[in-house]
């Protein structure tokens, strides 16, 4: 084996940073952009739809939200918050070497995202219990199906970035996983940022 | 692939236009299924529908569930390419095939539903609105397969490690960003109106019409392929020893 090829196999089996073979003004693959991009207007067409119906059905939708528990909202829009930051900190540690550091980070993130779910799921449970549920009325239709279409994309991130974290745990190499470490986390940041236009929309907007 | 088998793939993509322009004319535009009628019609005014213009419709749903066959060719089509470019067996390839051609069948019975209702317009109004249902629900749930179909291109697309890649990354995400997106459909049954009922944005022109152009790229990009993958051959040893050899 010549010495540049060695130095090559080397490189790759080591944690250290090294930088992307070519620099990309995307984190991740650049094609999942439009995987995120498809989603972000699938997201978007659902605001416009809520913001349409609520422009006609004013007064329903104003009595639907004073039915919500804004408390279980308002702490989840923290976990899913803080969630996004453990993520980020994650990739920032696998980018300097530290893939133990990097997996404690993504149990965090994953371990807020189940929070969330669970706090999700109660407030599903209390508002069937006080007698709304997606026939109830238009507003609680959106609320049930936005709001559930948000906990799919959760649960979808959840096990996004489980896989990722075994993928880690067994080759634990920076240079293998970046790709899918970056995808991870910009898909977990789209789920915290839908989050952050779901819950003024449906929680607070009057 | 050599020249012969390159030019019937090629044909296989080119199917995809004849499907796409057939199912709207048939389906969409005789079928009056753009923008379709809503759940929520009365019985009576949907078997008034059938009645007055009943000979379009048989037309209609007549040719829409026979351009399903060119919906098969697309898939067929797609395999072979899918086979040269998988690596590590053909798994996929084959999930590709076999949810490419169950899917046909989905649009398929659905306008068999439709014109059976076309059929006989004449009997009871609640009979047409029945077999008018069937149709979408076939149309609506019949999605999963497509699943299938759409996520396994898109993952040997996204592994094909050529410096160009046959197909684009960008198109293999939209394919699976589609195909998942087909799981709203499941909702759709909850409603009669609104943006989840059959014709509604989220049931309806997105779920349709998002597919439609998608395929429409892909079918540019495997007739593409269909040359490149003959040009890799004609360069491999294989084919330049078989050609001195004859």
């Amino acid at each position: 084996m010549d010495a540049p090829i060695r130095q090559a196999v080397d490189s790759a089996d080591t944690n250290a940073p090294r930088p992307p073979a070519a620099v990309s003004a995307l984190p991740g693959d650049a094609g999942f952009w439009t995987f995120i991009a498809a989603d972000a207007i699938l997201f978007a067409l659902l605001f416009f739809q809520f913001s349409l119906d609520r422009s006609h059905h004013a007064q329903v939708f104003d009595a639907g939200r004073g039915e919500l528990v804004i408390t279980l909202g308002a702490v989840n829009t923290l976990v899913l918050v803080t969630s996004s930051w453990l993520m980020a900190r994650g990739v920032r540690s696998a980018s300097l070497g530290d893939i133990d550091s990097t997996l404690r980070w993504i149990t965090g993130t994953v371990g807020l995202g189940g929070v969330f779910a669970v706090l999700k799921i109660t407030e599903y449970v209390l508002e069937i219990r006080f007698g709304h549920a997606p026939s109830t009325s238009t507003f609680f239709m959106y609320y049930f199906m936005i709001t559930g279409i948000h906990l799919v994309h959760l649960l979808a991130g959840v096990i996004a970035l489980s896989a990722i974290s075994l993928r880690l745990r067994s080759a634990p190499n920076y240079g293998r996983n970046r790709v899918f470490l970056e995808c991870g986390a910009s898909y977990w940041h789209l789920v915290d940022l839908l989050w952050m236009f779901i819950f003024p929309l449906l929680y607070l907007a009057r | 692939m050599d020249e012969n088998e390159a030019r019937l793939v090629r044909l296989c993509g080119w199917s995809t236009f004849v499907f796409l322009a057939l199912f709207c004319l048939g389906w969409g535009v005789l079928g009056r299924n753009i923008p379709p009628y809503g759940a929520d019609m009365p019985a009576a005014d949907l078997a008034a529908i059938y009645r007055q213009h009943a000979v379009s419709l048989r037309v209609g749903f007549a040719v829409g569930a026979a351009s399903t066959t060119f919906l098969a060719t697309w898939a067929i089509g797609l395999f072979r390419i899918m086979v040269a470019m998988e690596r590590g067996g053909s798994l996929l390839s084959y999930c590709q095939l076999i949810g490419g051609i169950l899917t046909t069948m989905v649009p398929f019975f659905a306008c068999i539903f439709w014109l059976t209702a076309a059929f006989r317009p004449e009997q009871d109004k609640s009979i047409i609105r029945l077999l008018f249902d069937m149709g979408w629900m076939t149309i609506d749930i019949g999605f999963g397969v497509t699943i299938v179909q759409y996520v396994a291109l898109g993952i040997v697309a996204l592994r094909d490690k050529r410096a160009k890649p046959l197909f684009p990354k960008w198109l293999a995400w939209l394919g699976i960003w589609i195909g998942l997106e087909f799981l709203v459909e499941l909702i759709m049954p909850q409603f009669r109106s609104g943006p989840f009922s059959w014709n509604g944005l989220f049931a309806y022109w997105l779920p349709f019409f998002a597919p439609f152009v998608w395929m429409t790229g892909v079918a540019v990009f495997m007739i593409k392929a269909a040359t490149r993958l003959n040009g890799e051959y004609e360069s491999s040893p294989a084919a330049v020893s078989a050609a001195s050899a004859s």
